[in-house]
């Protein structure tokens, strides 16, 4: 009987642009509570089990960063823990995350034109830090990978594209991925969590967040099976076109290379082959897993 | 008397109940006793820790039976009813009517050992021996020192006579059935003991379960000599989460407790220079004790990768290959 790891990579908006406009949200949370709970839910999970591991990235509206873990600070820390009340590791990853957060919001930069967060950078940079450790995974060592995605800001359509590809590497590799957002729905993170097998919840209480954490996210896929989880609701599967990146119902695809646009267009602006302008046939534009047909408006 | 308690739940549910009750009032116990709960169980009691006290009694709130079965999939009802009767007998929770309760120790001092409560974890105070560079001690030579001492211990269940071990020691093996006194006095040999059928499988179990058997019969010998085990159970739960390669000040410890670190340091679960010095670094037998214990043989590996010697692999351009190992031993 191998050991077997179970790996979580949590990824954090830290966007300080959700946090300081509070006219758009009715939560009566704020930036240091929801710090706080973030921790103590890492905190649980690592207390959960002896075979856990746990990574967290942060990401904020132009950069993200690797907050835990980090080897050189873990050294500094380490000495100093006698007088605690945690247990060890959990003070340990307390202090890392605290000294890392503190220095990533130092660095954010206010100027910027979107106001959405990196959402996708951090999915992708996950992806590729999984990549990593399962390429460096010792014979006889099963790890199971999946990642949590803390989403605070609305999507923005231009990161349509990306995101989708980086979900659907995302399922092939096997790593689920579960979405929490405290705001208004995401259809995108709808459509990553429905694609990848994970967990989506909409937080109705911000208050509450701590108890729909450790609720719901604390297990893997074996253990979900067991428990009675809220039934998945009806997913937004509108693509997004590729020439202005919005949501569209109906649209034209490319028959070579299956890129959505809005209008009709002359040639591919991916593949360059060429479109007969005469035609009049129009397909519906469907998402990629689409099971429903949309009305022609 | 002693049976083989396969893990660390059947032990726990077999101590009497005011034991259990003293075991709780520390944060390391309960969260080394959570961790072994298989997972629905810690999911259940997860769920349970998120809710507030009831504000009239202050007292965890219970909840209806009904509710709490529901959260569970229909097609996996049986391995709750399982569990529930588990969390019965090791008293985290209890049947108040039609409702499941918490017990308040247990959920308080879990809650403390994740999020942070008020039980000081090591009571560890501003000693004034400070670590020294003398002091500091490797982490293969601690390696070195435990399988040093605990190969010690079981020479001398095969060897009875070549021992340097304490009495103490050998009463543990006796209880354990072990060893048996050597009745025959008409015998040439001068051993006071011989190894028993059960010794044989003992020296067989893989490391890790040897250590686990031998501390359950140490703890029972203490029992039965009228000792309070809790002390003890709790001091072996704060070492299973020790950070290995690092020391801890056993200043204020009682006399039982420096007894019983004693007894662990002949074990090989703890290195200490010397009696005066109250520092002490816990070694990797101790912190795998409590802390999954049914697991891995993947770190048993990794113990035993410490002593297979490198051997040689020969790919010959004809296509042959020789591997040059020593034979396991």
């Amino acid at each position: 009987m191998s050991s077997s790891a179970k790996h979580l990579i949590v990824i954090i908006d830290l966007n300080p642009f959700y946090w300081s406009d509070k006219v758009s949200s009715s939560a009566t949370l704020n930036f240091k509570q929801y710090l706080k709970i973030i921790i103590q839910f890492c905190n649980a999970y690592i207390a959960f089990d002896i075979n856990h591991r746990l990574t967290i990235v942060g990401c904020s509206n132009n950069e993200t960063c690797f907050l835990y873990p980090d080897p050189t600070s873990e050294s500094l820390i380490i000495p100093t823990v006698t007088k605690t009340n945690l247990f060890e590791q959990l003070f340990v990853i307390d202090r890392i995350v605290e000294n890392n957060v503190k220095e990533f919001m130092q660095n954010v930069l206010p100027s910027q034109t979107s106001t959405g967060s990196m959402i996708t950078m951090a999915v992708t940079q996950a992806l590729c830090y999984i990549n990593r450790l399962i390429r460096d995974t010792v014979p006889g060592e099963k790890t199971s990978y999946r990642i949590l995605i803390i989403q605070t800001t609305a999507d923005t359509s231009k990161q349509y594209m990306n995101f989708m590809n980086a979900v659907f590497t995302s399922e092939k590799m096997n790593v689920p991925i579960d979405g929490c957002i405290l705001n208004n729905d995401s259809s995108l993170l709808q459509q990553a969590c429905d694609l990848t097998s994970g967990i989506y919840l909409r937080v109705p209480d911000p208050n509450g967040l701590l108890q729909y954490l450790l609720w719901l996210y604390l297990t893997d896929k074996d253990v979900r099976k067991m428990l009675a989880l809220p039934t998945k609701v009806a997913v937004d599967y509108r693509p997004a076109c590729f020439c202005h990146h919005k949501l569209i119902d109906t649209g034209y695809v490319c028959s070579v290379c299956l890129s959505i646009y809005c209008d009709n267009a002359a040639t591919c602006t991916t593949c360059r082959s060429a479109f007969d302008v005469n035609s009049s046939s129009m397909s519906t534009a469907s998402g990629a897993n689409d099971v429903s047909r949309r009305q022609l408006r | 008397m002693s049976s083989q308690f396969a893990n660390l739940q059947d032990y726990i549910a077999s101590l009497p109940a005011n034991v259990i009750q003293n075991i709780y009032g520390h944060p390391a116990s309960c969260l080394a006793i959570f961790r072994d709960l298989p997972v629905l169980a810690r999911t259940i009691i997860m769920r349970f820790i998120c809710l507030p006290n009831s504000e009239t009694t202050g007292q965890p709130q219970p909840i209806s039976q009904g509710v709490v079965s529901s959260w569970i999939n229909p097609s996996h009802q049986n391995t709750y009813q399982v569990i529930s009767r588990m969390l019965v007998k090791l008293s985290i929770w209890n049947e108040i009517g039609t409702d499941w309760q918490l017990d308040a120790t247990f959920r308080n001092n879990l809650t403390g050992a994740i999020f942070g409560g008020t039980t000081n974890w090591l009571d560890e105070t501003d000693s004034s021996t400070v670590p020294t560079e003398r002091n500091i001690k490797k982490i293969d030579e601690l390696n070195l020192y435990s399988s040093n001492r605990w190969d010690c211990v079981l020479q001398y269940l095969v060897n009875p006579d070549r021992g340097q071990i304490t009495r103490d020691t050998i009463d543990v093996f006796v209880h354990a059935k072990l060893l048996k006194r050597n009745e025959d006095t008409s015998s040439s040999s001068t051993d006071p003991y011989t190894i028993t059928g059960a010794g044989f499988q003992f020296l067989l179990m893989n490391r890790r379960s040897q250590v686990w058997f031998f501390i359950i019969n140490s703890l029972e010998t203490r029992q039965l000599r009228g000792e309070d085990i809790s002390e003890n159970l709790i001091f072996l739960f704060q070492l299973s989460f020790a950070t290995f390669g690092k020391d801890y000040s056993c200043e204020k410890f009682s006399v039982a407790k420096e007894n019983f670190l004693q007894h662990l340091r002949e074990l090989g679960l703890i290195w200490q220079k010397t009696r005066k010095i109250k520092r002490y670094f816990p070694t990797k037998l101790a912190i795998e004790l409590a802390s999954g214990l049914s697991a891995s043989s993947f770190t048993d590996c990794q113990l035993g990768n410490d002593e297979i010697q490198s051997g040689f692999l020969i790919v010959e351009t004809n296509y042959r290959v020789y591997a040059y190992t020593s034979s396991f031993k």
